[in-house]
């Protein structure tokens, strides 16, 4: 009888192809070689998927970046407290390991750009190496530059809230186009959609929404329950909000949509956002009508049933588009 | 084969309870158990399932799969010692989460690998500290650490290798000393990992 492999001989080769697929994709050779060797014991496949799983743990050090200075875990994170336990671990835990890689090097510090970004429909936690922490809404993207000097984090695209550990030393800088939001200590949202002019909601501190430049530059104060709407012909529109509201447009979060008294065309064009299914309404008149309700973001189907049947209205399907009609 | 997706929910899900799991497994005292096959078996199913949006309750599901692989391991031996059979109507009451309170923070979670990178031995740990989260090629850290591209790679493959170990194993959990031997083997298997960390009940 042959001799049983080990689990640890199988962990190792899983290990090598593991690291071999993280670098770039196989070549068609290796992908064959591979396939071969996965179907020769049930176990590596296993192994393999342990392996990666491994992988994208360690990969959680990267978003602490390098810039992280001083040692140990940080504990002081008492200003932090909107995010709940769940989040406070989360940051502690990015920079402990950004610690070790830094001590571990034996280094300074170095800039370097890091890119976040999340499909459609998906939501991700961005713990930063100072402490503060980004979440992204769905189909946005960011870029981060920490260093020693300052904290730059630019908007590429979609929406982001941003929770900013207080650095004196060091400004925390949002860009988005030709807009800097400058945050001593603050939670705020900002959302830069194609064709949208770009909203800035602040939920606690204050921000400072910069816009051009030098003697032309627009400077705007904004505190916690306020909103900044800065549209493409250079004017800022600033409203105050309840507090409900504001807690209401963070919904994404936990992958919801929350209207009240929204205009069904708004609450359609916020949908398309997070599917690829799209809801067309069949009659302008319809698109005035308004909406309330809390409603699963990655669920236009539901969204679209629900508004029928309070509407009045008929929803049907055709391929990935849901109409919205009045009945026959 | 199984997406980059699949790997991160394994490691958001599956990888923090492994250590219970192993604990778990060990305690059913089944003679010829392997528990290191069962773990890699586990994950073998959870990686080519189609989706799993649908396990709400991924700590549950995996031990439910190990179990599952237990019952079929035993029936495809020829020889089931009564002991086995026994061992099965026992463990038939123990299909759910053993113990449901017992939650993986995610801080627990970063020291846990905190601690291990801490243990690997330091060409090792720099070269996976560069390649995978600083995002060098193997050629850029060989030049970095002064070693060869391939010396490079040996010490990344060699110190996943590691974690799987120290991580799946829990690092330095008090549940390490007592699977150290879950199997009720007579011999320990040679090349057995995790050696690098102090344990005190060792």
């Amino acid at each position: 009888m042959a001799k049983r492999e080990t689990s640890q001989a199988i962990d190792e080769a899983a290990a090598k192809w593991a690291v071999r697929m993280n670098n770039a994709s196989l070549t068609p050779v290796e992908a064959a070689s591979l396939e071969t060797w996965l179907n020769g014991d049930t176990r590596r496949l296993g192994a393999l998927a342990r392996s990666r799983a491994v992988i994208e743990h360690v990969k959680r050090g990267r978003s602490a970046g390098p810039a992280m200075h001083g040692g140990g875990l940080r504990t002081d994170r008492r200003d932090d407290r909107r995010a709940g336990d769940r989040r406070r671990f989360l940051l502690m835990g990015a920079g402990a390991v950004a610690a070790t890689a830094v001590v571990a090097a034996g280094v300074g510090l170095m800039t370097h750009k890091t890119v976040y970004a999340t499909k459609r429909g998906e939501v991700r936690l961005v713990p930063l190496a100072d402490g503060s922490s980004v979440t992204l809404n769905t189909d946005s993207r960011i870029s981060v530059a920490f260093s020693a000097g300052q904290r730059i984090i630019d908007l590429l695209q979609g929406e982001a809230l941003f929770e900013v550990i207080k650095d004196p030393a060091r400004p925390f800088v949002v860009m988005v186009a030709d807009t800097q939001i400058v945050a001593p200590a603050a939670s705020f949202v900002v959302r830069r959609l194609v064709n949208r002019s770009v909203k800035v909601m602040v939920r606690d501190g204050q921000v400072v929404l910069r816009r051009g430049q030098a003697a032309a530059s627009q400077h705007v104060d904004l505190t916690a329950n306020t909103a900044a709407i800065a549209a493409s012909n250079a004017s800022i529109e600033k409203v105050s909000l309840p507090p409900s509201q504001v807690e209401r447009g963070l919904a994404w979060r936990e992958g919801m949509l929350s209207f009240e008294d929204e205009r069904l065309d708004q609450a359609v064009a916020e949908f398309v956002r997070y599917s690829d299914t799209e809801i067309v309404i069949d009659d302008p008149s319809i698109g005035a009508e308004t909406v309330t309700g809390l409603f699963s973001a990655n669920d236009p189907e539901g969204f679209a049933r629900a508004v029928a049947s309070t509407m009045k209205l008929r929803s049907w399907k055709d391929g990935q588009r849901l109409h919205l009609s009045h009945p026959l | 084969m199984f997406s980059n997706d699949r790997a991160t929910w394994l490691a958001n899900h599956v990888l923090p309870h492994e250590p219970a799991l192993r604990v778990w497994l060990g305690r059913w005292r089944i003679y010829d158990l392997d528990v290191d096959d069962i773990v890699q078996e586990t994950y073998a199913v959870l990686a080519s399932r189609p989706s799993v949006s649908e396990i709400d309750n991924p700590r549950a599901y995996c031990f439910q799969t190990a179990r599952s692989i237990v019952l079929m391991h035993l029936r495809r031996t020829k020889v089931v010692s009564i002991r086995a059979v026994e061992d099965i109507d026992r463990v038939g009451g123990m299909a759910d989460d053993p113990s449901p309170e017992e939650q993986v923070s995610d801080r627990e979670q970063f020291q846990k690998l905190v601690d291990a990178m801490r243990d690997l031995p330091s060409r090792g740990r720099d070269s996976l500290r560069l390649h995978i989260i600083e995002g060098l090629t193997q050629r850029e850290v060989g030049q970095r650490l002064g070693i060869s591209e391939n010396a490079a790679q040996k010490h990344i493959v060699k110190s996943i290798h590691l974690l799987m170990n120290m991580l799946g194993r829990g690092g330095n959990d008090k549940a390490q000393a007592s699977i150290r031997r879950p199997t009720g083997r007579v011999k320990d298997r040679p090349g057995r990992h995790g050696k690098a960390r102090n344990q005190p009940g060792d």
